[in-house]
């Protein structure tokens, strides 16, 4: 462990006697994301999110979700017999979050990506504007004093508290734009919560772990109000095939009772 | 819209001349290259330190600010990750344009953890950080774990999680000490660890992972970063005085670890005569079943209080040594292991023994002294490679124990009995498991066992001598392989094993018993999506052969069927079930007599004959990480058809026991359930264990057959957790209630209560106080109860990071006697026990 932290250390030197490509930024941070899965029993899951960042980019996803995407997605994939695959899927329970969030800040860009059953879909967007509010109010998370901002972004009122002695304008989900990293962000509705956990040094790839059709958001936004309506028949719809129960009689379809994150 | 354009105006022309009114503008370069900063956060702070407002440097570097929000003096500061945070402080509205210059800096983030959830669940795996859950007045890594939700462990350093055995405990992922682990946990410093992981269904054969369903659970310790690649070592050396025994008491034990990639090594050194029972520590953990295991004849133990801290009444004097290390050399894990304890325990106690009989109950009325010495050494020698495409292990384990015990009773009859109890075992087992692509597999394993187990009982007055000579040797081999056609895997075992035993009495002719039997069990595992199912038939012929004995063939099977449901990574249920023939119990098989104790005598069976048994299982485990609650229950009920039924007789103050030809049954029910949470907000847990056990059987006793039930129902309710920031406390409860009922007389019911309580107090970091204690209720017979309070008092204090002074000042009230009844098969017995009285003791602890 410690030689890992040398070559990084090592790595970081070399690559600031480069000029503008000074000091790679390779972090990882954990996030712990708490939602209401449905609204109207009032049940709600955790799922532990992870924004990976360097200097220009970052991405943001599900670890369960990427795990079991890349070993889904492995080279051995052939080679791995379906038992220890089976097993390995085990092991990174089903996620309820399957969406990666990409962010270019030289392009000002972000990409979402997300599926429905096998329906891999993409938008590209430009970074939001949040609209960020400063309050003088301030808490401490961790070793960090954070300071609480708000806004209203596309339906939802939000809190967020972010540490200006981490110069990283970056966030959890589609935040951005805070003169600090934002460590804890939650709706005023409580229905999502994201908490900082840790931070580690990471190198990793800004990439998307397989191919998604791209589209754009309004396209998205239907076809996600169409799959929370009625989750398997759209599964079904989209892929072609009947689902129907063994005594003959028609499947009930159950209405997913969460709310997203957009609402507009 | 005038005002608005000159504004706009004057703001263009303000970049690069003059700012307008409450506008900070400026420009943000590297100071040794003059190259411009882009994406720098420029902001006005108040005084305060909040953020006023903030903007980001464009591509050349620029930015500007309004500060007229501002009434007040602000803080202009700079921040970017690759250079030394700037800031100045400006009078508010102040305009000005600024060239700011920034230095080279690395800033390096510290790899931070918040909140970290004191359980954390990933898939299978439950990781346990062991900061959120350690107290000041741990000493090992075993105080710790007693207090994490679905862990247990025994005194032996023994763990289960959600009522299981582990198969393994690892020290930073490697398998140091095998069954021995109990080193580990008796041993490593809480300091030194992480956290815990505990690693479900966990198969620590690489080459069958994915491929044979496991079960079991696993834990690795995670050691702390300054713990690794360096030797820790701690240590602890006290004395003091006791009142019972009158004397000095010593406490002290060193201990040295070293994780490193290629060679790791655990040594400890252990001694004490303050009744930490050092024996049970050096237990093996893991026991696999022995194939030729020899159990003593002759039983002379100094009874023990059953649910009295041992430590209380323990008089021992005890040492022991045990080093493991572990070498990789080359893709071999080569582990050799050597342990050494000796400890004599004496005591001392008075005892009367009711036999229940139909016409008149049959009292002895004694008093007892006694004392066991006992040496053993045990040696082991692992080679292991576990690969993905194959595995060999072999293990050659050499244990030797010489134990000599003394009892002298007064009371009826006198006597005085001695008994040498010499043990030699030797055990060479190899296992060899190489894959063939992802379908074939094929596994060959050879276990060879010595066992030799010399007794001796010497009587006085009158003497009389039992000599026993027993040896026994065990071969088993066998070979598998098994294939897999998609979600189902077919496995053949064939084998076959020999067992060699010979056995003498006083010198006589010697008497033996042999077998041999060859058998084939086919195995079917499938796997259904969340359903694992196994089933099994073990084919066997065997012969059996004895001196003076007609051959015994024997034909059988033994079917058992298996099935698990994983519905999803928060619970699971199983369901076994299986009969068959119980392996020959050749302990009972023997021509002649021997004596037991002085007035105890069993009589060999001459004639070869196997008990059946059925048994059904049914387990559910529940546990969700997050909230800390775990939840297991377990069902167990099982059928004996035994062929013999135990006579007892007496004559002349003799107890006979023999067996005769009468098939008749038992029935063993054990039903057990835990349920613990973890109490965040406290920093605590809340925990209840229960279990039911029930045993019918029948014996025959003076000519008549006696239909016996025995039932022991016990549930431990347990909280720990801290009040505010100085105090912590725990409290558990132990209830247990025994009832025996023997033919149609009114059951015996007894019903033994411990209230066990701990309180510490931190009134600063380097120092703590405690008040423990315990508070027993035991009846001893229908109306008589005894009552007991046991207090002990702690101090100790951190005179610096590595060194602390403990005093403690155990069983503060000095009682010095202990009373209680047990009940087993037709007898009671009403005892009292002296215990260890009131002793104080000065402690210096060491850690590195």
């Amino acid at each position: 462990m410690k030689g890992v932290f040398i070559m990084i250390a090592l790595l970081l030197q070399a690559l600031s006697a480069r000029g503008q490509e000074k000091s790679m930024l390779d972090i990882e941070c954990g996030y712990r994301l708490t939602f209401v899965k449905d609204t109207i029993e009032n049940i709600s899951a955790e799922e532990i999110m992870l924004l990976r960042l360097n200097q220009g980019n970052s991405v943001f996803f599900s670890e369960n979700k990427y795990r079991r995407d890349s070993l889904m997605n492995s080279d051995q994939r052939d080679a791995i017999s379906m038992d220890i695959l089976a097993n390995g899927l085990r092991r990174y329970p089903k996620s309820a979050v399957q969406y990666y969030v990409l962010k270019d800040f030289t392009a000002q860009r972000l990409t979402f990506a997300d599926n429905f059953g096998m329906d891999y879909m993409q938008y590209e967007e430009t970074l939001p504007e949040f609209g960020w509010e400063l309050t003088d109010r301030s808490k401490t998370i961790g070793e960090y004093t954070c300071q609480k901002a708000i806004c209203t972004y596309r339906g939802r009122k939000y809190e967020a508290w972010f540490a200006p002695e981490i110069p990283i304008n970056n966030g959890p989900w589609k935040f951005h734009g805070l003169p600090g990293l934002i460590l804890e962000v939650a709706d005023t509705r409580n229905h999502y919560k994201f908490e900082f956990m840790y931070m580690i040094q990471h190198r990793t790839d800004m990439a998307l772990p397989k191919e998604y059709t791209p589209t754009t958001r309004e396209k998205y936004m239907k076809v996600l109000n169409k799959y929370l309506k009625d989750p398997v028949g759209y599964v079904t719809s989209t892929m072609n095939i009947a689902v129907s129960a063994a005594s003959g009689s028609k499947t009930k379809s159950k209405t997913q009772r969460y709310a997203p994150m957009e609402l507009e | 819209m005038l005002r608005l354009l000159t504004c706009l105006l004057l703001m263009l022309c303000g970049i690069h001349s003059v700012a307008g009114r409450g506008m900070l503008v400026g420009r943000v370069t590297e100071r040794a290259s003059g190259e411009a900063i882009i994406g720098a956060n420029v902001m006005v702070k108040s005084l305060a330190g909040a953020v006023i407002t903030f903007t980001t440097t464009d591509e050349d570097g620029r930015f500007s600010l309004n500060t007229t929000q501002a009434t007040d003096s602000v803080l202009l500061a700079v921040a970017h990750m690759s250079y030394q945070p700037w800031s100045l402080y400006l009078k508010a509205a102040e305009e000005s344009e600024l060239a700011i210059e920034l230095d080279e800096a690395d800033i390096r983030l510290n790899e931070v953890a918040v909140k970290a959830r004191r359980i954390q669940a990933h898939g299978d795996t439950i990781t346990y950080n062991v900061a959120g859950f350690a107290r000041q007045q741990d000493k090992s890594i075993g105080d710790v774990l007693r207090r994490m939700p679905g862990i247990d462990v025994e005194a032996s350093g023994k763990i289960r999680y959600q009522g299981l055995d582990i198969s393994n405990l690892y020290v930073e992922g490697s398998n140091m000490l095998g069954g021995k682990y109990g080193i580990a946990t008796n041993g490593i410093n809480h300091d030194d660890i992480g956290a815990v992981e505990v690693m479900e269904n966990h198969q620590p054969l690489q080459v069958l992972r994915g491929i044979t369903f496991a079960e079991r659970p696993a834990i690795n310790l995670k050691l702390k970063n300054k713990s690794k690649a360096t030797w820790v070592v701690n240590g602890n050396a006290g004395v003091g005085r006791g009142e019972q025994p009158v004397g000095t008491i010593w406490d002290a034990s060193a201990f040295v670890m070293t994780i490193f990639p290629k060679f790791q090594t655990i040594t400890t050194l252990k001694s004490n005569n303050i009744g930490h029972n050092l024996g049970v520590q050096m237990s093996d953990l893991l026991t696999i079943e022995r194939g030729a295991a020899l159990t003593p004849y002759i039983s002379l133990d100094i009874p023990r209080p059953p649910s009295l801290n041992e430590a209380r009444t323990l008089h021992n004097t005890s040492n022991l040594f045990s080093s493991s290390n572990l070498r990789k050399i080359g893709a071999a894990d080569v582990r050799l292991q050597m342990d050494y304890y000796n400890q004599r325990i004496t005591g001392y106690d008075a005892t009367l023994t009711t036999y229940y009989l139909d016409t008149a109950n049959y009292v002895v009325d004694e008093r007892r002294q006694g004392r066991t010495e006992e040496s053993h050494f045990s040696s082991e020698l692992n080679m292991e490679v576990n690969k993905s495409t194959y595995y060999i292990n072999n293990r050659l384990k050499a244990e030797l124990t010489f134990d000599r015990v003394l009892l002298e009773t007064i009371g009826a009859t006198n006597v005085e009995q001695s008994a040498t109890l010499p043990d030699h075992y030797l055990q060479n087992d190899l296992k060899l498991i190489k894959r063939f692509g992802q379908k074939h597999l094929i596994t060959f394993a050879a276990i060879n066992e010595w066992h030799n187990k010399p007794q001796m009982l010497t009587v006085r007055h009158p003497q009389r001598i039992q000599k026993i000579e027993e040896r026994a040797f065990c071969s088993r081999e066998q070979a598998s392989y098994s294939f897999h056609l998609r979600k189902l895997r077919v496995t053949l075992d064939a084998g076959m094993e020999a067992y060699l035993r010979e056995i003498s009495l006083n010198r006589g002719d010697a008497f033996n018993t042999n077998s041999f039997k060859l058998y084939l069990t086919p195995k079917i595992e499938y796997k259904l999506r969340k359903l694992e199912l196994t089933f099994q038939t073990s084919l066997s012929a065997a012969r059996y052969a004895a001196s003076q004995m007609a051959n015994y063939n024997k034909l059988s099977h033994s079917p058992q069927l298996n099935v698990r449901w994983l519905p999803n990574s928060l619970c699971t249920f199983s369901l076994a079930g299986g009969c068959g023939d119980m392996p020959m119990n050749y302990h009972n098989i023997y021509a002649g007599r021997i004596m037991t104790d002085y007035r105890t005598f069993v009589q060999g069976v001459t004639d070869m004959v196997l008990t059946t048994r059925a048994g059904i299982t049914g387990r559910f485990t529940y546990r969700h990480g997050p909230n800390g609650l775990f939840s297991n229950i377990l069902l167990y009920n099982a059928w004996l058809n035994n062929p013999y039924q135990r006579v007892r007789e007496i004559e002349q103050g003799n107890i006979i026991y023999s067996y005769a030809h009468n098939p008749n049954r038992s029935r063993l029910f054990t039903m057990t359930g835990d349920i613990s949470k973890s109490l965040d907000f406290m920093r605590g847990m809340a925990s209840v264990n229960a279990s039911y056990t029930s045993t019918s059987s029948t014996m025959r006793s003076a000519g008549r057959d006696t239909p016996f039930a025995s039932r022991i129902f016990s549930v431990e309710p347990r909280l720990t957790g801290e009040i505010g920031a100085w105090t912590n406390v725990s409290y558990g409860l132990a209830y247990q209630r025994d009832m025996l009922s023997i033919a149609d007389m009114p059951p015996v019911v007894t019903n033994n209560l411990i209230h066990s309580f701990k309180c510490f107090v931190t009134p600063i970091d380097a120092l703590y106080c405690g008040l423990t204690g315990e508070y027993y209720r035991n009846q001893l017979s229908s109306t008589e109860w005894k009552d007991m309070l046991m207090l002990d008092l702690n101090l100790s204090l951190n005179l610096s990071k590595r060194v602390q002074v403990q005093l403690a000042l155990t069983n503060i009230l000095n009682a010095t006697t202990y009373s209680y009844t047990t009940y087993s098969a037709l007898m009671s017995i009403a005892s009292t026990k002296y215990i260890r009285g009131r002793e104080l003791m000065l402690t210096l602890v060491l850690s590195k």
